[in-house]
């Protein structure tokens, strides 16, 4: 029975127009979403929130973190929807240490910032806390440096702007892949189902989307990757 | 990490390049890596495009007070929303109380809910009159992230480039990974053909394969047709990119860049 558990944070938002990831013509509700690891010897927050959501996320995190053991950040990348309400969290709940990955613009934190480099198509497993044993996966599906997050206790795979698509056809979540279109995209898509394949994975929980849980896991991986092939040029 | 301040440097009449670099250190040097914002003053209205980083805020509103000598800002122009484009947008925005965020303002109401009342999308095509001159959107042919805008001014013909038209003028050693390109301290303010060398293919490429991951996988000698229609139509003197000193051998550096694109794409090594 393991100890560790993850918890969903966040909103919805109204996925319109107005939003870059938004397939076109598509109008629907969408959660937008962080996760908060929780084991014996610390908590994982893997990214904040958007700051429309900086409210929901702080009560959540007041609820689910009593503050007994210590709390680290974790970015799955530096843009905006993931790191903007780290200076609400840091002046609300001491934190030890922000990770994140990509160039030479750190996010601006009190707590130690510690860069992750991991090369695209690998992994590489950090301890953020005494025997919490993470692996940070650097997604092939990616345009800006990315960290796909694999909790083994839970069998959690948090896969930040990947899996986004929710109860649409898998294509809708590749409005921010476009690039895709103009590029031979069989080894992405060979990497995204190797990811799962190659690991006991039981949930998959993407930064915005609803989550994937059970027999869904395999059939949206074989949906996304089975997308990612047909739009792009291979 | 630090910054560096300079005040801003004037490119043409009315147009100040502004920012400043951070630091890093590579192959046992220092480097830089620069965080370009631009100002546009018009007769009657002025702009920004992009708003430097976070870790320049300061120097930014010192620079925009100089150049803008008493007039006030009036429209913010982020290319993208990431942090070294968009990152000083509260700061701007309520030092500069009437101002609007205009041109590709995808996402920002999800960001800056407070400025959500104070967002003006305007399409890549449209322009907005500063007074004496125009500030033309552009669609951005070489950009990350989707909502992505270029810009062109037409009393100077400057165009803004955002992540594209990137270069270093020094290569980090591997363990030094870098995704935007650097340049040697003490050129921070130069235009490229002020620097002690032009870029060279394999400096512009080193920028491209860190920085736009995906041009490893796409060829984009479309995308620089386009760019060579855009330029033809829109007279430039001067490109401002956000990372890489201020290019005023267009021609030159359009080879070089489409050079550097085509070496990471055949080589994929690349720039890895």
């Amino acid at each position: 029975m393991s100890a560790t558990t993850v918890h969903r944070l966040g909103g919805d938002i109204d996925l319109d127009e107005r939003v870059s990831w938004c397939p076109p013509g598509v109008r629907a509700s969408q959660p937008v979403s962080c996760y908060l690891i929780i084991g014996e010897t610390g908590a994982l927050l893997v990214d904040t929130g958007i700051r429309a959501h900086e409210q929901e996320v702080l009560a959540a995190l007041q609820e689910l973190y009593d503050g007994g053991v210590p709390l680290a950040v974790l970015l799955t990348r530096t843009e905006m929807e993931c790191c903007l309400n780290l200076p609400a969290i840091e002046s609300r709940f001491p934190t030890d240490a922000v990770w994140y990955t990509g160039g030479i613009t750190v996010p601006r934190s009190h707590a130690e910032v510690r860069r992750v480099s991991v090369e695209p198509g690998t992994s590489q497993w950090i301890e953020p806390h005494p025997g919490m044993r993470i692996e940070l996966i650097s997604p092939m599906m990616r345009l800006l440096p990315t960290l796909w997050v694999h909790e083994p206790e839970t069998g959690a795979l948090l896969t930040s702007d990947a899996f986004t698509h929710g109860d649409g056809p898998a294509e809708n979540g590749l409005a921010k892949f476009r690039w895709f279109t103009r590029a031979e995209t069989g080894d992405i898509a060979a990497h995204v189902r190797s990811v799962v394949a190659e690991r006991r994975i039981s949930l998959i929980g993407p930064g915005y989307g609803r989550p994937f849980e059970g027999e869904e896991v395999a059939e949206q991986t074989a949906a996304l990757a089975a997308a990612i092939e047909r739009i792009g040029l291979s | 990490m630090t910054a560096v301040f300079e005040s801003p440097r004037r490119i043409a009449d009315g147009v100040y390049w502004l920012g400043g670099c951070l630091s890093a250190f590579g192959q046992g040097e220092e480097v830089h890596y620069h965080v370009n914002a631009y100002l546009v003053i018009g007769e009657e209205r002025t702009a920004l495009i992009d708003t430097g980083d976070p870790a320049h805020r300061a120097v930014v509103l010192a620079q925009l007070d100089e150049a803008l000598a008493g007039r006030t800002l009036d429209y913010l122009v982020p290319t993208h929303p990431e942090i070294p484009h968009a990152g000083n947008l509260p700061a701007l925005m309520e030092r500069f109380p009437q101002a609007t965020v205009l041109g590709e303002v995808r996402d920002y109401h999800l960001h800056f809910p407070e400025f959500a009342d104070r967002l003006r999308a305007v399409p890549a095509g449209q322009s907005v009159d500063l007074g004496g001159r125009e500030l033309v959107l552009m669609p951005a042919h070489i950009r990350d992230l989707e909502n992505t805008t270029w810009a062109w001014d037409s009393g100077a013909g400057v165009l803004f480039v955002s992540d594209g038209f990137s270069f270093i003028h020094d290569v980090p050693s591997p363990d030094e990974e870098a995704d935007e390109p650097a340049h040697l301290p003490g050129q921070c303010r130069l235009f490229s053909g002020e620097m002690p060398e032009p870029p060279s293919v394999a400096q512009a490429a080193y920028g491209t394969g860190r920085a736009l991951y995906w041009t490893k996988f796409v060829d984009v000698s479309d995308a620089f047709t386009a760019i060579e229609g855009l330029l033809d139509e829109h007279p430039t003197g001067f490109i401002g990119p956000a990372h890489g000193n201020v290019i005023d051998d267009v021609d030159g550096m359009l080879r070089t860049s489409l050079a550097a694109h085509r070496a990471v794409y055949q080589g994929r090594g690349l720039g890895q």
